[in-house]
């Protein structure tokens, strides 16, 4: 059941501290939020069973969407959601675009009952089969189409929704086999709290090193074994008392979707910001420090990976990166200026931001890179990246001279960006 | 009702909790006029003596390439299970020091395990979120593992600790960072309760640890990173018996004491405490100063079979013997000679109480024993 376990786990590893001549296993902590990355064979037995955990995710992650279409038929007081400005004041039972038809209304109360008292459970994925037909309706239904097209305002819909509702029934089918892209769309969606953990092998040729291509009568290079860790997020507060088995890792990977710095979420009562409803980046920013600052990570570099950038550079366009509270004193300039677009501007000054951070709280320099998570040869050079980030914090460790800051390995894509206003 | 009202109410009636709350520990410091180890001294009782040979290393169990997270003892013969964060759970034979049993885990990162009563099985759980139980009576597959006869799983959260109902080989409770323990019946492999949870009124926080009562195996304790201890009874699942407070950090250890009348708790703040079940006082503190910054975690406890001595383990490699009775401690086995190297993680106590076994982040375990009694090989 590979497949299966792709998708409703991701990436597993171990960290071991001890060398062996053969092979050098070291570990990677991957603190993820929401990267599908891929490497792993798509090897898919019941299609119905693996991609049920998804199909049962998106269900119970679609509810806002749902609620709120509920809420709307009803035409109730809506005054939390600020939805149907116009029509708070109409009477009862007044039909409007996002009014469902009573049939589909039925079902729809029904599952967000199950929902609320918690037995989704006891109903799916087992009768999946047997409602995909009536999710794939409702999906359809122009007053729930109406109501997706405002998904801005939406902030617990995830972002796969449509994409796997829009084929609802022929994903439910037992000879259904999924595609590499539905696993990648799959990642996150699922509601397990374990960690996930994979192998994998890199040589250890690294285009640095003097052995590359040219002496053909040499052994192979060793294959290096790295296992990477991957970490819900949601899994993870102030109190996360498990992090403490990850001492002896390599490197922590903490991904970032750029694309979230407008997105909020809903924020524990006792967090710092003593809001409700939190930005995510400003969260993020929260976690990251979290880590940084724990004392088992004292000594083990960080990766900063920023993740969604073809989605950053599209919504840029239309929302400015002062949504999020700690970007506010981003100032770009013109793009046609200079060869930099918005969005690269943009990225050079969150990676800014994070570094400084970083270097606030350690002294040490912060490695970001940049992906799109669902493009392999992004992630593949990201871990190549990450890779040769173990690898030199290896060397540091066995050489002996003192205060070799400079390393030929730059810190970002290019170490240091003329766009950002110096302070 | 608007989100700001539901969360002025909120707060207000958090606030109401935290005064009662208040209220009701001033009522006990005036109810309690004096602690056991008060008592203890004015009835002139003195604290236990260990000599140099009294308490030796008489073992050293080598094998993990790894941090040993947990260990048990068989309540039968003499065989300890331990688990590490190599991926490997070893039964050892804790008087020839031999391992009869290697088994790979399909999740490294476990953090407890258990043997069950009879000796037969033994059961671990992790950060997978499941409880795995392997029979070690069950031949081994052609790759060489053990396979694992059954999975508990259900949790939300992680499993940090896990426990068999005594004299019970089916049922076994476990406590998760979900914040919830659940009884399990391993036949079947469902929850047969569930205590706390999202609608249940229990612990708040991620649960570290679970010690069921030996005289009466209907009740539990479970402590928590709410810094609470709870009391449940197996047959009311929806709320906890007692809560009981005093903690100012994670209680990461938990054990009932040999009467099963009162309970002995470990926590982040650096001491251990005792509760009595019965009235809910906290009966004493076991705390020694530091002097320097850190204060040491307590990581695992464990009592003598009479209850007078309290075995506590440290995060900084200490384990202190307590005077259970005079809240002294009476002696140091990380300080002494052959003592681990570095954070004491687990211990336990044999089934006849007469070897305590240590297990650290220095990949060894360590049998303590009476001089004379276990010879030393």
């Amino acid at each position: 059941m590979k497949s299966r376990e792709t998708l409703s786990q991701g990436l597993f590893g171990t960290a071991s501290g001890s060398k062996s001549p053969a092979c050098v296993k070291r570990g990677a902590l991957l603190i993820n939020e929401g990267v599908a990355l891929d490497g792993v064979d798509c090897q898919s037995s019941a299609g119905l069973a693996a991609l049920a955990p998804p199909l049962v995710g998106c269900f119970v992650s679609s509810c806002p969407l749902l609620a709120v279409v509920k809420r709307a038929s009803g035409c109730t007081s809506l005054t939390d959601f600020n939805f149907i400005g116009s029509e708070t004041e109409s009477a009862e039972n007044t039909q409007c675009v996002y009014s469902l038809n009573p049939r589909l209304k039925n079902f729809s109360d029904w599952l967000l009952d199950i929902i609320a008292t918690g037995d989704l459970d006891a109903f799916f994925p087992a009768a999946t089969r047997e409602y995909a037909p009536l999710v794939e309706e409702v999906w359809k239904d122009p007053a729930i189409q109406e109501t997706y097209k405002r998904k801005n305002e939406l902030h617990f819909l995830p972002g796969v929704a449509d994409y796997f509702l829009g084929k609802a029934v022929e994903v439910s089918s037992n000879e259904y086999e999924p595609s590499e892209q539905d696993i990648l769309y799959a990642e996150g969606v699922t509601q397990g709290n374990g960690l996930a953990f994979m192998e994998f092998q890199l040589d250890d040729r690294s285009p640095m090193s003097e052995t590359y291509g040219d002496n053909l009568d040499a052994p192979p290079p060793p294959l290096t074994r790295y296992q990477l860790i991957r970490l819900n997020a949601k899994g993870m507060n102030e109190g996360c008392k498990w992090v403490e088995m990850f001492e002896d890792v390599r490197v922590v990977v903490f991904c970032v979707a750029l694309s979230d710095y407008d997105q909020m979420w809903v924020a524990p009562e006792d967090s710092g910001s003593g809001t409700l409803l939190q930005n995510k980046m400003m969260h993020y920013r929260e976690l990251f420090e979290t880590m940084v600052r724990h004392p088992c990570f004292k000594e083990t570099p960080f990766v900063l990976i920023l993740n969604k950038y073809d989605l950053f550079e599209e919504k840029l366009n239309c929302v400015p990166l002062g949504a999020c509270e700690w970007f506010t004193d981003f100032s770009p300039l013109r793009p046609h200026n200079n060869s930099q677009s918005l969005a690269h501007q943009a990225y050079y000054y969150v990676a800014m931001k994070f570094k400084d951070l970083y270097a606030s709280l350690t002294g040490r320099k912060l490695f970001v890179w940049q992906a799109r998570a669902r493009d392999r040869i992004t992630v593949d050079e990201a871990f190549k990246y990450i890779r040769e980030v173990v690898k030199w914090d290896e060397e540091k460790e066995e050489t002996y001279y003192v205060g070799a800051e400079d390393s030929f390995y730059s810190t970002t894509d290019i170490s240091s960006s003329p766009f950002i206003r110096q302070e | 009702m608007s989100v700001t009202e539901l969360k002025e109410r909120h707060m207000a009636a958090t606030q109401t909790v935290n005064d009662l709350r208040e209220k009701l520990k001033q009522k006990r410091l005036q109810l309690l006029d004096t602690d056991v180890s008060g008592y203890a001294r004015s009835q002139g009782k003195t604290p236990v003596t260990f000599g140099p040979t009294d308490l030796v290393c008489c073992r050293i169990l080598q094998g993990h390439t790894g941090k040993v997270y947990s260990l048990d003892w068989t309540p039968e013969k003499n065989r300890i299970v331990s688990a590490s964060q190599d991926g490997r759970l070893i039964v050892w034979n804790a008087l020839t020091s031999q391992k009869t049993h290697a088994i790979k885990l399909p999740c490294a990162w476990v953090m407890t395990c258990a043997f069950s009563p009879s000796g037969q099985s033994v059961a671990c759980g992790g950060l997978d979120s499941v409880c795995s139980i392997f029979n070690l009576n069950s031949p081994i597959d052609k790759d060489g593992n053990h396979p694992v006869s059954r999975m508990l799983s259900g949790h939300k959260g992680y499993v940090s600790s896990c426990q068999y109902v005594p004299d019970e080989d089916t049922h076994l409770i476990t406590s998760s960072g979900d914040q919830t323990c659940v009884l399990w019946d391993i036949t079947t492999g469902l929850r047969t309760s569930v205590f706390g949870g999202e609608f249940q009124s229990g612990h708040t926080a991620d649960v570290q640890s679970v010690s069921i009562s030996s005289s009466n195996p209907r009740l539990f304790v479970s402590g928590s990173c709410d810094t609470t201890a709870r009391l449940w009874d197996t047959r009311v699942a929806s709320r906890a018996q007692r809560t009981f407070y005093g903690h100012e950090g994670d209680v990461n250890t938990v054990k009932f004491f040999p009467d099963g009348n009162r309970f002995g708790t470990g926590s982040e703040d650096g001491t251990c405490r005792l509760f009595d079940i019965r009235t809910g006082h906290q009966l004493q503190v076991y705390y020694q100063p530091h002097g320097d910054g850190d204060i040491p975690h307590v990581t695992s406890m464990a009592f003598s079979i009479s209850g007078r001595l309290l075995f506590v383990g440290y995060s900084n490699g200490d384990c202190y013997v307590w005077d259970t009775l005079l809240a002294k401690v009476v002696l140091n086995l990380g300080g002494v000679q052959n003592s681990h190297e570095g954070r004491i993680s687990c211990l336990g106590l044999s089934a006849d109480g007469s070897a305590l076994c240590t297990g650290s982040w220095d990949t060894n375990l360590k049998i303590w024993a009476f001089g004379g009694h276990r010879s030393v090989i």
